[in-house]
């Protein structure tokens, strides 16, 4: 009883210990940074603010110009904005799990799975690789396995035992006309083994030349949704969005272009408004939702992969699965309602 | 670069194009499939992708990329198996009668590629 109660205790302790690490972890939960400044200047500018706005504007432009904003570019056709530079991939990533890494499940870990580092003999997206290969092998085998049971009682009388004590599997096929999917004896199974083995290693030659080429040569991108980026440019203020023609884009002209752009050219022929003057546009409506989660605290991303609209997260995917999942449900109020009478 | 095979396809149908490129990529260097084929389907006005996951795979994978905000209703389900029975065996690589299922890869705007795998008809599930 004693022990139990101690270990009862040490568990507690234990638990407490990892809300700690856990806490810690998130360290910077959005990409803005909070310049440091004594108390005195503080004040000092906060005075200036009240008392001489038109010399504040001054010292306000001066902090903002040490923000540095990221980059992107807007991508009508695949309704995104890309982030390309690297280090402006892992701040937004890092700071709010903002976007995807196009060709990653979630974080951009394209370039990092696929790099062989010098001490191991294969890269991380190999291992992974190589045991879901396992993994279909071992399945396989417990089919036939169990398949070969149930036929084991009816080709005894059928198999031929050569001198050595050996199942030759020619003669099993000549004798049966059958096909040796499902075969019975140690034997073939061993064969097949070796055999499937073989293109196992022929696979990993051929993709590892694949892998390291492919990797010189393509870079990974971060994809934000239209919301995600109006967010970081108008909520934050840190992402500035180029059009394709490589022209900075302004916070109004970014509202204009993600609502045209959300509707897709099929369903625009029969809108009666046009996206700019429509009051249910997709991108409004997605958008609203987005930015009072993010307000909140949440992490919202996408919801595709759930058959959802979005996915809350209390800190990030890489921490905790998802709290709640979100369905937008516009509520439309019919002004002209004697239409219907 | 990867994407000079899709480019020509890319340009012919430009709406399809970014979901043709997201679907291309991500079977290519994400999922590292052996083989992909892009065939280039005229009554559907769309290309369509022919995919091995591995080299000792038999099959070819028919893949059709599409968008998220399109809708899939029974009917346009049925003529597309019936369009893709039409075309010449040549085009694809396999009995184009014999077309039982299809893939559907579904593009989402922050690149994420869902895919669906649609039968033609009822079928009992497979003993995975």
């Amino acid at each position: 009883m004693r022990n139990g109660k101690m270990s009862s205790q040490s568990s507690t302790k234990k638990e407490n210990k990892k809300l700690n690490t856990r806490k810690t972890s998130v360290t910077i939960p959005l990409p803005i940074s909070v310049s440091k400044t004594s108390f005195l200047t503080n004040i000092f500018k906060t005075f200036l603010a009240n008392r001489f706005p038109f010399l504040s504007y001054y010292y306000i432009n001066n902090i903002q110009k040490s923000c540095v904003k990221t980059r992107g570019s807007f991508d009508a056709h695949s309704n995104s904005v890309i982030v390309s530079e690297k280090q402006a991939i892992q701040k937004l990533w890092m700071q709010g799990s903002f976007g995807k890494g196009n060709l990653s499940r979630s974080e951009p870990t394209f370039e990092w799975r696929n790099e062989k580092k010098e001490d191991q003999p294969l890269s991380p997206e190999q291992i992974t690789q190589n045991r879901r290969i396992a993994r279909a092998r071992r399945k396989k085998n417990k089919k036939n396995a169990s398949t070969s049971i149930t036929n084991n009682e009816d080709r005894k009388e059928i198999i031929d035992v050569n001198d050595k004590g050996n199942i030759e599997p020619t003669s099993l096929i000549d004798t049966l006309g059958l096909p040796d999917i499902a075969s019975t004896s140690v034997s073939i199974e061993q064969i097949k083994e070796i055999d499937v083995d073989e293109n196992y290693n022929d696979n990993k030659d051929d993709d590892d030349n694949i892998m390291q080429n492919q990797a010189i040569s393509i870079q990974e991108h971060l994809q934000l949704t239209t919301e995600e980026a109006f967010f970081l440019c108008f909520g934050l203020g840190c992402l500035e969005i180029y059009d394709a023609n490589d022209n900075l884009m302004t916070t109004h002209d970014c509202w204009n272009a993600f609502r045209t752009s959300s509707v897709s050219n099929i369903t625009l022929n029969a809108l009666q408004d046009s996206p700019l003057t429509q009051l249910d546009n997709p991108f409004i409506l997605r958008y609203v939702v987005y930015h009072y989660f993010r307000s909140l605290g949440w992490v919202v991303k996408g919801g595709m992969k759930f058959g959802c609209d979005y996915v809350l997260y209390e800190k990030g995917p890489e921490y905790k699965h998802a709290e709640f999942v979100y369905e937008i449900i516009p509520y439309l109020v019919i002004l002209d309602y004697k239409t219907f009478l | 670069m990867k994407l000079d095979q899709i480019s020509s396809y890319c340009d012919k149908y430009p709406q399809e194009a970014s979901n043709l490129s997201q679907v291309y990529l991500d079977l290519t260097t994400a999922k590292s499939w052996a083989e992909v084929k892009v065939k280039d389907i005229e009554p559907l006005q769309r290309c369509i992708l022919l995919g091995r996951t591995s080299k000792s795979d038999t099959k070819m994978i028919i893949i059709v990329p599409c968008a998220s905000n399109e809708i899939w209703t029974i009917e346009k389900i049925t003529q597309l198996f019936s369009q893709l029975r039409t075309v010449p065996s040549l085009l694809l690589d396999c009995d184009p009668n014999n077309i039982k299922s299809i893939t559907l890869a579904i593009a989402f705007p922050d690149s994420t590629v869902v895919y669906y795998k649609v039968h033609d008809g009822i079928n009992p599930p497979s003993d995975n």
